[in-house]
């Protein structure tokens, strides 16, 4: 129902016609040719738009930090998938370039790092020599090597002195 | 539907997360502030809004603006707040809760007089106080309707309510609103 000028908007057709309700497009005819009513949704979208400047005004001056940081870790590979591709072509050449001389060296171990094979007469024949020097060793330690009362001739004198206990008692 | 020319650039712009927030963070900033009411968990869910839309980047089809898809997911991490004891703890709180005032020191010395500034700022906070009044969707419906400007459907999509409900809810809002500032009828 179109309210006639005197009418004014009631209170529903003033929120849909703030709301932006095209259905009732009709508020909008009342509204040119209405003052009083015009300047009620001047009033009410002044004060909107000062609390949208005011708090754009707050949030547009508060510091943010740099997220780039927070999101280098995650999602790098999923950014670039050619960088996946190079990651794994890289780690196949490297276990190419480790496994393929390591596969020959097995196949061809080299003089130099050949395990040492000793025949059995050659082992006879060091064992001999370890006992041999190790007998050796044994006589030279067994050996009577002269006490220092001996080599000096102190052992005879030292028996003839009475003790000094022996002479206090007498 | 979204050409594809214009597609690639805004896949582009998802790609530079500074560029992303220098863009949109004051908005979804503010969007989230009046809308949970305390700054310190506006932040935090502003910069999680941020990073939850890089991660999933991938999954933006271009069929809605990117503030419409940001909007999106601060409407999906405010609800998920909502539904924590955390938030009822800061809502009892409002431990860091900024009033229209405070707001309008940042209001640039150059455009605005000392006179314009107090006016705007006493305007600014009856709308503010107002709007605590509202239910919370009802306060989102009237955020995004008159300071995002965004029609019904963006609305709609924004919030995942049918676009009925977002009348009903801004219909009430207003009513409300309008009560509070004190209407002439």
């Amino acid at each position: 129902m179109i309210p006639s000028r005197m009418q004014h908007l009631t209170e529903d057709q003033f929120a849909s016609y703030m709301v932006g309700d095209a259905a009732d497009a009709a508020a909008a005819t009342h509204l040119s040719t209405c003052d009083q009513c015009r300047a009620e949704v001047e009033r009410f979208g002044v004060s909107v738009q000062s609390l949208n400047r005011v708090s754009l005004a707050w949030s547009q001056s508060r510091p943010s930090n740099s997220l780039r940081i927070r999101t280098s870790s995650r999602g790098a590979w999923r950014l670039h998938p050619g960088m996946t591709v190079a990651s794994w072509g890289f780690a196949t050449g490297v276990l190419l370039m480790s496994a393929i001389p390591l596969a020959r060296h097995l196949q061809h171990p080299s003089a130099d790092t050949a395990p040492v094979v000793v025949s059995a007469q050659e082992s006879q024949k060091q064992i001999e020599q370890d006992n041999q020097l190790l007998m050796a060793v044994d006589r030279e330690l067994s050996t009577q090597v002269a006490s220092p009362e001996q080599e000096y001739g102190l052992g005879n004198e030292l028996a003839r002195k009475p003790k000094n206990r022996e002479l206090k008692a007498q | 539907m979204i050409p594809l020319s214009c597609r690639v650039s805004i896949i582009s712009e998802l790609d530079d997360i500074d560029a992303l927030v220098g863009l949109y963070r004051g908005r979804v900033l503010r969007y989230v502030m009046l809308s949970v009411g305390d700054q310190d968990l506006a932040e935090t869910i502003t910069q999680d809004c941020f990073l939850k839309a890089y991660n999933g980047r991938a999954s933006f089809r271009g069929d809605c603006a990117v503030s419409t898809w940001l909007f999106t997911i601060a409407n999906n991490l405010i609800r998920d707040h909502l539904r924590t004891k955390k938030f009822q703890f800061w809502r009892k709180a409002k431990a860091t809760a900024i009033d229209a005032t405070e707001m309008a020191s940042f209001l640039p010395n150059g455009e605005t007089s000392p006179e314009t500034r107090i006016l705007a700022s006493e305007r600014a906070e009856q709308v503010k106080v107002a709007m605590e009044k509202l239910s919370v969707n009802q306060r989102r419906m009237f955020i995004l309707r008159f300071l995002e400007e965004m029609d019904l459907a963006e609305i709609a999509q924004a919030t995942g309510m049918p676009v009925n409900t977002v009348k009903t809810h801004l219909h009430r809002a207003v009513t409300s609103i309008r009560k509070e500032l004190g209407g002439t009828r």
